[in-house]
């Protein structure tokens, strides 16, 4: 099920999909400012409708994201935690992840998964373990 | 590699040039074989023959070899060829390891025996020199630069290799990377080992990435916190890191500095981390009855 397919305005919108309860959102715009505040509205409005357990923010189509982008989508990240869903980011490439770390990203709190298939195991790992760090 | 008309403008070598060495060359390379000789004579004295041309068939073809040379030289044919027959002569010279400062002087006495070859053209003496220095220069050049490339070039190689050998992630079972640091680990380091760890995470979707640092020589605040950040990069491409190695002199520096290792698992065996690995995959190792 598709949610609020992107509408014709001024800022660019990510689509947002529901699946195994799941809300997937898959990043492949360049992260403005607007770009991200839209997608934050977006995406708590649309939990909030659905009252999925999990959020899944796919990035694998992003080559670059600078500090700033990277710590406007972990805060979003801890609003859903807010929300009482849990969250994963996917799909971080190796460049991506070098350069967060040597900029010294806050990165403590972000759960990460590799692909959509982990990160749907780590979602359900959680929801199991409902909001216990899962051991092992 | 530049082109003949490039190095030919480069070093102001003009038509008359040419001409007046061509001219030189009609009598001069009746000459050759005596020239050569006397400089073989020059040759003997240096302290490199015995190395070099110790074997007399070497020294026969090498002979015969600087004596085409100099046929070439004298007909001063200057195009592509001629200059690709030069950066040939650079690359045998740095692959058999012949010093450039032989080279050199050996060029400088060639040049001079010229000097003394009756110059049966009608041209001025001074002139005709001009024209010869220009080119030995030009020649000299190009083999000195196919030099360089040539010693570059391996050193480009050979510290690839060495990067390789200092990173060397290796895939251990399904899923678990290990990497057996060894040695010092310094910024530079500690970057590489994270580029070549992301990149092989990435390619083998490995979930677990186990770093031995038994054979780390120091750890101090530097390297725990390079090693702290490796960690969480790892944890951002969804692959656990364990640190085994930890010996008990590591953990009292690591407590003693006061640094927080977070949630960074740590063993002190690689027995330990490699169990845990197996547990994370969801594997269990048993002995058959």
């Amino acid at each position: 099920m598709v949610l609020d397919a992107p509408v014709s305005g001024d800022v660019p919108r990510v689509p947002l999909q529901l699946s195994r309860k799941c809300l997937v959102a898959s990043l492949q715009i360049d992260l403005t400012e607007e770009v991200l505040d839209q997608f934050r509205t977006d995406l708590l409005e649309a939990l909030q409708a659905t009252e999925a357990v999990g959020v899944i923010i796919e990035v694998s189509g992003l080559d670059v994201i600078d500090v700033e982008e990277f710590d406007a989508l972990r805060k979003t990240m801890v609003m859903v935690q807010l929300m009482g869903a849990k969250t994963v980011i996917a799909g971080l490439r190796p460049g991506v992840v070098s350069s967060l770390v040597q900029l010294d990203a806050a990165t403590d709190e972000v759960d990460a998964a590799m692909n959509l298939d982990d990160a749907f195991e780590r979602i359900e790992a959680l929801v199991a373990g409902d909001g216990d760090e899962v051991e092992e | 590699m530049s082109t003949a008309l490039e190095l030919l403008e480069l070093y102001q070598l003009e038509y008359d040039d040419l001409k007046r060495i061509q001219s030189f060359g009609g009598g001069a390379s009746a000459h050759i074989e005596a020239v050569v000789d006397d400089w073989y004579l020059w040759m003997e004295k240096q302290p490199e023959y015995d190395e070099f041309f110790a074997d007399p068939m070497i020294l026969n073809r090498v002979k015969r070899m600087v004596q085409d040379y100099w046929r070439d030289f004298l007909q001063a044919q200057v195009d592509d060829i001629y200059v690709e027959k030069r950066n040939r002569i650079g690359l045998t010279h740095a692959r058999i390891g012949l010093p450039l400062a032989v080279y050199f002087a050996a060029m400088n006495v060639l040049n001079s025996l010229w000097l003394h070859v009756p110059n049966e053209a009608e041209d001025d003496t001074l002139v005709l020199m001009e024209s010869l220095t220009k080119l030995v220069n030009l020649d000299t050049a190009v083999v000195v630069i196919a030099y360089a490339d040539y010693v570059n070039d391996t050193i480009r190689e050979q510290s690839t290799a060495l990067l390789e050998m200092s990173t060397p992630v290796t895939q251990i079972w399904d899923g678990i990377l290990l990497i057996p640091i060894v040695g010092i680990i310094d910024s530079k380091r500690s970057q590489d080992i994270m580029n070549a760890a992301l990149a092989k995470i990435a390619e083998t979707q490995a979930r677990v990435f186990i770093m031995d640092i038994s054979g780390v020589a120091v750890v101090d605040t530097a390297v725990a916190n390079y090693l702290i950040k490796i960690t969480k990069a790892t944890r951002l491409m969804g692959c656990e890191s364990i640190i085994s190695g930890v010996s008990p002199a590591i953990a009292q520096t690591i407590v003693d500095l006061g640094i927080n290792v977070g949630t960074v698992k740590t063993t002190a065996t690689m027995r330990d981390a490699l169990s845990g690995a197996f547990k994370r995959m969801g594997m269990e190792i048993t002995y058959g009855s």
